[in-house]
This record gives structure tokens, sequence and C-alpha cells, in this order.
């Protein structure tokens, strides 16, 4: 983890070697905080990241290792400290007043009542709308290859559908993807407006499932038989077990890298692009919760990475290659179907068939238990097919039956 | 397996999984006149029929339910009555949900279509101040779009999207983050 554009320029080689082929970058334009999350000025870079030159080197170099570079855009909210919010606040008929929404001048709305987040009108035909798709396309003209839409559930449906025209106009091979965490009939409301949305849902039931092992397995078989059902065919939900505004995963499992790369595994069988948080490629972790008293929020979660070990920098790479090369395989999974031939809940043991095409083409064993046990393939005649699993493992492979 | 005060259960979606709020998010969903931009097929092609679906609780006297929608950035408009095609009971809300429906023209690849739904109620009933009631749109707040000719709430379709599916093979799979937000720095 950089921490500037130029630490990025310089780690490129480790995130290629994991067979990553994207870098999301969380936002770098000009913020007067530390996450960035809240914009003064979308058209130029935070000093502290680094410049143009900087991004523009990044981004040639990434593409040389076929790499893209995302940014992140948040359109529903400003800096209090962007010129516009200055001027519409210096007088009640400045006509930066209409780039915002009010509940009665000066008293401008925000983003979740955070007094330096004021919230953007973005109705149809309004300045601040002309503004940002201005923007956006101006980023994607320089060379970024898409956007991490952050609380898309802000603007309403209608500003994204504009959003998303404006980007294929510019780059007809952007890719843009959504942060609305609610319920899948309302993320599903937003095809149209963007490629997808980001699949908290799975998340959770990865997490519950194999992190905190809360929720049996058979939840998780049913739950991945029909996760996808909710959303039109085309509709990109990349997929993921951690982010920068919860716990990470191997905190929330105890430390257990076991089952990190019993997640890991899972998730790269999935027919959904796949995003994994930097760090927990070298099961990164983190010293408490985000909930606990005393604690900075969502900042516990968001430690710096550990260049120094390089024992640990390799430790999980050969996992991820394998991953990648599957999923080169079997084109990523596309349109794949997930069949649950054998779920224990009380032995914590499942076995599922990966079809492809509807045909067969991988099975996938787990087991959650803390004690080393044996799954029979119930489609052996003989009864000879008997997986043995180590405690919080999983294991790929093939069978003809 | 849930242990009392533990700090790694998640409250990723603010808690509208838990039953209690979940029943509040969904009642919230219910009541009122809403579109929620259901219209089938998400993402119409060209020369597809767009079908526009309008759940109105039964608290709502309903006289008609109309859409108005252009194609030229509302220089012109049309008007259309929806037909009432359902009437489900909903224990959450203690009534009924009457569900309306209309269908749009098809149109041809690459036009925008824009479209307002709205109800139009019983004057003089105790609830049908205003007379019309505008489907939701979704945003934040549902009013944002005051300078439209209708008044409020704008919903979008883009005709003939170019649908993607990414792969590794195409271009995109795998995203890592890479600059982290970070800590807060010392003070």
């Amino acid at each position: 983890m950089g921490g500037t554009l130029r630490g990025v320029i310089e780690r490129l080689d480790h995130i290629a070697s994991f067979d990553f082929n994207a870098i999301w970058l969380s936002p770098i334009f000009k913020s007067p905080s530390h996450h960035g999350y809240d914009t003064s000025d979308y058209t130029r870079i935070e000093p502290r990241l680094g410049n143009e030159a900087d991004l523009r080197e990044l981004i040639d170099q990434a593409h040389a290792r076929r790499m893209r570079v995302i940014l992140d855009f948040v359109a529903n909210h400003t800096s209090s400290q962007h010129q516009s919010l200055r001027a519409a606040l210096s007088d009640r008929d400045n006509p930066y007043r209409e780039w915002y929404n009010w509940s009665r001048w000066p008293h401008y709305r925000t983003f979740f009542n955070v007094r330096n987040m004021p919230q953007l009108n973005l109705s149809y035909g309004s300045p601040a709308r002309t503004y940002l798709l201005q923007v956006a396309r101006q980023w994607l003209e320089f060379g970024v290859d898409g956007y991490r839409l952050d609380y898309a559930h802000g603007p309403e449906p209608d500003f994204w559908v504009d959003f998303r025209r404006t980007c294929a106009e510019t780059n007809p091979d952007c890719w843009t993807f959504g942060e609305i965490i609610s319920t899948a009939e309302v993320q599903a409301s937003f095809a149209g407006g963007m490629h997808g949305t980001l699949d908290f849902l799975t998340c959770q039931a990865f997490r519950e499932s194999i992190a905190r092992r809360a929720s049996p397995l058979s939840k998780l078989a049913a739950y991945l038989e029909v996760s996808s059902q909710a959303f039109p065919p085309d509709f990109s939900r990349p997929v993921f077990i951690d982010n920068h505004d919860m716990n990470r995963f191997l905190f929330t499992a105890g430390g257990d890298e076991r089952l990190l790369e019993v997640a890991i595994t899972l998730l790269y069988l999935l027919p959904q692009p796949v995003i994994v948080y930097a760090g927990t490629e070298i099961a990164l972790n983190q010293p408490r919760s985000i909930y606990q008293d005393g604690a900075i929020g969502f900042d516990e979660s968001r430690v710096p990475m550990v260049w120094s070990d390089q024992n640990r920098l390799r430790k999980h790479r050969k996992l991820f290659q394998e991953l990648s090369q599957l999923r080169d395989r079997y084109h990523s999974f596309t349109g794949a179907r997930w069949q649950c031939l054998l779920v224990d809940d009380q032995k914590q043991l499942a076995l599922w068939q990966i079809l492809v095409g509807g045909q067969p083409v991988l099975h996938l064993a787990v087991n959650l238990s803390d004690v080393t046990q044996t799954i029979t393939h119930p489609g052996s005649d003989t009864g000879k097919a008997e997986i043995t699993l180590e405690s919080h493992a999983c294991l790929i492979f093939k069978a003809n039956f | 397996m849930n242990r009392p005060n533990d700090l790694t259960v998640d409250h990723i979606f603010g808690d509208i999984d838990f039953p209690k709020k979940g029943a509040a998010f969904a009642i919230k969903r219910l009541r009122g006149v809403h579109h929620w931009s259901a219209k089938s097929p998400a993402i119409p092609r060209p020369d597809d029929s767009v079908t526009l679906t309008i759940t109105i609780s039964s608290d709502l006297p309903v006289q008609a339910v109309r859409v108005a929608f252009t194609t030229n950035e509302w220089q012109t408009t049309q008007t259309l009555e929806c037909v009432e095609t359902s009437q489900d009971w909903s224990t959450l809300l203690w009534g009924w949900i009457r569900t309306w429906q209309v269908t749009l023209p098809p149109q041809p690849e690459n036009i925008m279509l824009r479209y307002q739904v709205w109800a139009e109620l019983t004057s003089g009933a105790q609830k049908a101040k205003p007379d019309r009631i505008y489907a939701d749109n979704q945003a934040a707040r549902p009013r944002q779009a005051a300078n439209l000719p209708f008044g409020t709430a704008q919903i979008s379709c883009l005709i003939g999207q170019k649908t993607r599916v990414f792969t590794r093979s195409s271009w995109i799979d795998l995203t890592p983050v890479v600059i982290n937000p970070g800590r807060r720095p010392p003070v």
C-alpha cells in the first residue's frame, strides 16, 4: 500500500504478481480530509498523494502491465471547502446556490448530517449535474478506465443514466460500479445507470458463514443458488470479503488465515468480478474492532501495508495465482451455477458442483469444522470417492462420475 | 454461535437486515406512490416496449395514474394512463397494495427516454393534498427535480445501452484497492 500515487507506482510489480488486473484508487482529488471522500476540487489531485504527472505515469505503467486504473468518484456531496459552496454561502442570490440542496438558505443539506459534506443538487438540468458529467469526461479522457461510484444511492438513478451515457461516449470500455448498501431490489433498480453494484449481500453471507461461522453452511449454499436471480443477466456485481468500511475479514475470522484462504477460494469461483482489499492478499490484520470502545472507527481496518516481511508478502501469492489461472481457464466462470451436492451443518461440511454452460467443470469441498473430516461424494457408486480435508480448509477438484 | 457483545458482528446494512428495522424499511417502501425504477426490461434494447410498474398503498384515494414521457428533453411530451393490474394484501401495511402498469412504445437505439409518473387523487379527500403525488425517483430527496415541467421526480432510461460481461480475458476482473484512505494523521 503506497499511500501516494508514487508509492503505488513503486508497488505495481507486487500487485501484478498476484495476477490482479485492475486497481481501484480510493479518492485522489483535492480534499481537506485524510480519506478524501469530500472533494474540494474535482479537477486537481490532492497534493499529499501526488500530481497529474504521477497519475499519468501510474496509468501508463499499469496499462503496460495490462492493468486498468479505476477512480473513486464521489458525486453525492462535495467538501464544504469547495469553492461553489463558499460562493453559494456568500450571497443568497449567488448562482452557485443552485448547486446544492437547502433546507433554508444558508442551511444546506448534508451527507448523513456531516456538516463538511454538503449534498449536491444533481437534479435534471442542474448546473452541478452538468459540471460532474464534464469532470467524469475529463478524467476518462486523461486515461482512467472507470469509476467506483461512492454512495451511489444518494443521487437519483436518473443522474446515473446521464453519467453512464457520458462515460460510454467518452470511453466505451469504461466500467462503472456503484456503492449501494441496500437490498437486492434496490440495487437492481439502478440497472441502466451503472454497469453494476458492489455485492455487499454476498460479502455479508461470506463473513457470517466463513469468518464468524455464525450462520450455517446450508444458508450460504441456499443463498449462492439464488443470489443472482434478482438482477438482470448483464448486471455486473463485483464481489469481495472486506473493504475499508468494515472490520477486515481476517480480524472477523479471529486471525485464522485458513478461513481467509477458504473465503478467497470460494470468492474466485463465483461468476462475478472479484475485488481484493489492499492488504487482504498478504493476510493483513488489524489490532482491534472498529466497534471497540476507544476505537477510531473505520480507520481501524485501514492499517498500513507491511512491506518489510518478504515471507509474508509471498505467503498467499501462489493461491491467488492459481485461482486466477482457474478463472482464465473457465472464462471467469461467466454464467456459472453453483449446485450444492452435500451440506452438513453439524459437521460444518459442504460439497458443491460448479456448472458452466450446464456442464459440471469443478467440485469444491469445504470443511469449516475444527477437526479433520472425510467427505464422500454422493455421486459415487463405489463410495470410494472420498476427500479428506483438514480443519478450516477447502479443496477444488475435478470429478467425473 | 453468536457471542454476546461480539465486536466482530457486522452492521454493513445499518441493521435493516434485523427484523425491526427491516420491517420499518419495507413499510416505507410500500406506503405511498412508488415506482422504484421498476421497468421491464430493466435495460431496454431498441424496439423493446418498456412496461412500467407503479404501486400505491390503499390509504390513498386514487382516481388515475398517469405517465408523461419525452424523447427530446421535454420539448414535447406524451401522456398515457396506467391500468390497474392487481391488488395484493400487505400485512406489513395492514392494507392493500394496488399495482398499476403502462407500456411505453418502443424506441430506436441511443434514445434517452425520460418520464414522470404520478397518481391523481380524489379531490376533497383528507390525504388528497396535493392532488397529485409523484412516484419516487429514489433520490435522497424525492422532490429534488423541481425544475422539471411537471414539477418533480423524473426517471430516465437510455435505450440500447451496450451491456458487457467483464471477464479477465476482456479486461477487468480483479481490482485491489491500492491507495488506502489511511489512518487519520496524528494531531
